[in-house]
């Protein structure tokens, strides 16, 4: 790989220094971090398969699991990577928006 | 308080963000997850590949109500997640085989044909008997092509004695019958190329899961890692797993010891490197790669002829505009060429496009990645990260991710195992249900 990425090390002591309790200052729009969660909780928070989904559990639960997995309160395989460098703030959007969403897919599959 | 965005390599330039985009949860939630694009609007989008990154994005741009043409040459996708599950004896192919006709039945057109050209004049794709398909966007997905005769003595017709299955298909089962065919006793050799290529732990996973088949089955057998690299991803929870799952089964030899292949023999599968010549019952030749031949046709294939420079937010390519490149074809930063970051690349662009097409300002991305392996059945690990686009291209957000622990308890292990095909079920299901 050629050497396009390469990490300074000002932004280095940058992190180290100031880690404490980052919030996103330009963040992305909610619906475009929550699309990344799909890739594993399914689309809109609704997983066919062995991972939770998240769709209509209240904002409460959601953003108090994802608090307890980034502190290690609570284990997790994954999540808890994921969610460490993220705030307070970007916690609850993404809570909020998901106890948004309906438990079941609005239309029938096919029925665009 | 510091902001996150000030742990990018380089501070970027704030923007603002569209009220609908941003907007009240209530406002928003209730409703498909990009909004912005009625039915009927204008903006013709084409796609060309059906795989993570252009179904993905083909889905996503049809669930917002946008008009989307995907071209795909085959009836069927066959994803090369799980592939090693099958050259392993315990899935079938049918497990990892996809229809396009959920994304018909969500309104996506989709022709199965060959893009044959591209006319960026007049901003047309040509197919296979001349007929055209205009655009105002063009995705191109077109995943990998192998680089024929970079290793000597390997083309095509090489890999059918030695088959590279890193397109899942035809030439997975050439694998698994070579591997089922093996006598107790053989050898089996996997040659991994160096950075970078489509999915970097799928080499030693392979080896977990060939290993896992012969343990059974034939378990005075070998493998052997031929490696152009001296290291590589998941290295520690790789070689850890090999001595507790397989002891004394897998032998890993890296660039250092002389493990780069440099030229083979197809007729007596047989691999030459500096370490020696390695006769293989099963020969696993994983060549060197670059962007898929439709990028090169487009002219967007535009780092050394390999891969593709794109904008880190609008995935549009920087050679040809109006051309936007996903997945492993391009060059995406830190973000490595996995199916899984494929299909966060792809939900991000058609979020882009229904911007560009509505002549809006696009928003900030984020991009996430997760590539599971299987060392066993009921053994998984992952890696794992976010990514921001800075000035630099898609840089990881500093503290995210990172591996699964060294030391763990089996049922770690199993859970992972058990969200690997998690994970598969939603994606396929995104893509594909």
């Amino acid at each position: 790989m050629r050497n396009r990425f390469t990490v300074p090390l000002l932004v280095l002591l940058d992190a180290v220094l100031f880690q404490h309790n980052p919030v996103l200052a330009d963040p992305p729009p909610v619906t475009l971090m929550a699309a990344n969660c799909g890739g594993c909780h399914g689309v809109e928070g609704r997983s066919p398969g062995s991972i939770p989904s998240l769709a209509g559990r209240t904002a409460d639960e959601l953003a108090a699991l994802l608090m307890e997995f980034k502190s290690g309160e609570r284990p997790s395989t994954i999540m808890g990577r994921i969610i460490t460098p993220f705030g307070d703030e970007e916690i609850h959007r993404l809570a909020d928006y998901f106890s948004a969403l309906p438990k079941a897919a609005a239309t029938a599959r096919g029925d665009e | 308080m510091k902001p996150l965005r000030s742990l990018l390599p380089t501070r970027l330039p704030r923007r603002r963000f569209l009220q609908t985009m941003l907007g009240g949860v209530g406002a928003t939630a209730a409703l498909p997850y990009l909004q912005g694009c009625s039915k009927g609007s204008r903006g013709r989008v084409v796609i060309i590949g059906g795989g993570f990154g252009g179904a993905t994005c083909a889905a996503t741009l049809a669930r917002s109500g946008a008009h989307v043409t995907l071209v795909e040459r085959s009836q069927q996708f066959i994803t090369c997640p799980f592939s090693n599950a099958v050259i392993g004896s315990f899935m079938e192919m049918s497990a990892i085989t996809h229809g396009y006709d959920g994304l018909r039945k969500r309104g996506v057109r989709v022709v199965h044909d060959a893009a044959t050209g591209v006319d960026t004049g007049s901003r047309q794709v040509v197919l296979s008997e001349g007929l055209r398909l205009s655009y105002d966007r063009l995705v191109l997905s077109p995943g990998i092509d192998m680089k024929w005769n970079a290793v000597n003595g390997y083309d095509r017709a090489a890999s059918q004695a030695m088959p590279h299955a890193w397109k899942a298909g035809e030439q997975t089962v050439l694998l698994r019958n070579q591997l089922q065919a093996m006598e107790d006793g053989g050898v089996a050799v996997i040659a991994a190329p160096a950075n970078p290529y489509r999915c970097p732990p799928a080499p030693y996973e392979r080896a977990c899961l060939m290993a896992h088949y012969l343990a059974r089955h034939k378990p005075r057998s070998k493998i052997i890692i031929l490696d152009t690299k001296d290291s590589f991803t998941k290295q520690d929870l790789f070689i850890r797993g090999w001595e507790k799952l397989y002891p004394g089964m897998i032998d890993w030899v890296p660039a250092s010891q002389g493990g780069a292949v440099v030229r083979v023999d197809a007729a007596t599968r047989t691999f030459y490197c500096e370490a020696g010549a390695f006769s293989a019952q099963t020969a696993n030749m994983v060549p060197p790669q670059r962007a898929g031949e439709v990028a090169v046709m487009a002219g967007v294939a535009n780092d050394d002829n390999e891969w593709c420079l794109v904008d880190p937010r609008t995935f549009e390519s920087t050679a040809v505009p109006g051309i936007h490149v996903l997945g492993d074809a391009c060059y995406a930063g830190a973000m490595p060429k996995s199916g899984f970051a494929a299909n966060s690349q792809g939900k991000a662009c058609a979020a882009a496009l229904i911007s560009l097409l509505a002549e809006r300002e696009v928003a900030e991305p984020m991009f996430l990645n997760t590539c599971y392996s299987l060392l066993s059945p009921d053994y998984g690990i992952s890696i794992s990260a976010a990514y921001l686009a800075g000035e630099q291209g898609i840089v990881p957000i500093l503290g995210s991710g990172g591996t699964s622990p060294l030391e763990a308890p089996a049922k770690v292990r199993r859970d992972e195992a058990k969200y690997a095909e998690g994970w598969y079920a939603s994606m396929t299901e995104e893509m594909f249900g």
